[in-house]
């Protein structure tokens, strides 16, 4: 009867957390540079039109420009959660697989 | 002992699959209701805004009706256990909250237009710009989870 390849696991594991927070990693970077690019252009284009538009609606756009800023944070949370899931499920499948393979 | 693995294999085996099921999440999977929620109230909202130059009393029943699409796509992800980002996401486009003047960006313009009767032309694209992007944020949050 084979038992538990913990070695094997144990790779398994390892290949997994580098590929899935490797990914996470690229995605939060190329997110924030597209953030900061955003911000940017909102930020230029409520300036530029100033002149144009009453004082109550310029002060609409800081605040957007804020409430953008926590959402970002709120996106990032939660995509931070789904890479913990998509790695905690990955560990299951691997210690799932050993065992089928075990018994 | 192999006798005894041999008995409790498929229990076993079970088990760790109901626990790759629902054992370890942090946060709801995709939902197509949710995600499809999302993109219409996003669309019917920045419709609106092209018609906030208006009287705003020309154009109460149009408000309504977007407003009554985007708190039903709020009151879906409300029901959504593991789901407090989206929750989160959706009250920062659609509560205006006293303790949080940045809260509620679409409903905070809808107060706008009224108070001023009309909003000018040259805020409008602006506010499309970061209304969308609100939106983006909340959507690209539901496409991003688990499938």
């Amino acid at each position: 009867m084979p038992d538990f390849d913990l070695s094997q696991i144990g790779k398994d594991i390892a290949e997994l957390a580098t590929r899935l927070f490797q990914q996470h990693t690229q995605q939060v970077i190329a997110d924030g540079q597209q953030f900061a690019s955003d911000m940017q252009a909102a930020a230029l284009e409520l300036v530029r039109t100033r002149a144009d538009i009453t004082a109550a609606e310029y002060d609409d756009g800081k605040r957007d420009l804020r409430l953008l800023a926590r959402m970002e944070g709120i996106k990032q949370r939660g995509l931070s959660k789904v890479t913990i899931d998509r790695f905690t499920n990955g560990v299951i499948d691997i210690v799932l697989e050993a065992a089928e393979a075990a018994l | 002992m192999t006798q005894f693995l041999l008995i409790i294999r498929p229990h076993l085996l079970s088990a760790l699959a109901a626990l790759s099921l629902i054992g370890c999440s942090t946060i709801s999977r995709y939902d197509q209701t949710a995600y499809a929620n999302a993109t219409s109230a996003k669309v019917e909202a920045l419709t609106l805004l092209d018609k906030a130059t208006g009287i705003y009393a020309s154009h109460r029943e149009d408000i309504e009706a977007v407003t009554i699409t985007l708190k039903k796509g709020y009151e879906y992800d409300r029901g959504r256990s593991l789901n407090t980002d989206s929750i989160e996401m959706w009250e920062s486009i659609l509560l205006e909250k006293t303790d949080d003047p940045d809260s509620g960006t679409y409903t905070r313009f809808i107060s706008l237009w009224k108070a001023q009767g009309k909003i000018s032309a040259a805020a409008i694209p602006g506010k499309k710009t970061r209304l969308a992007l609100a939106f983006d944020k909340l959507i690209t949050l539901e496409n991003g989870k688990i499938h």
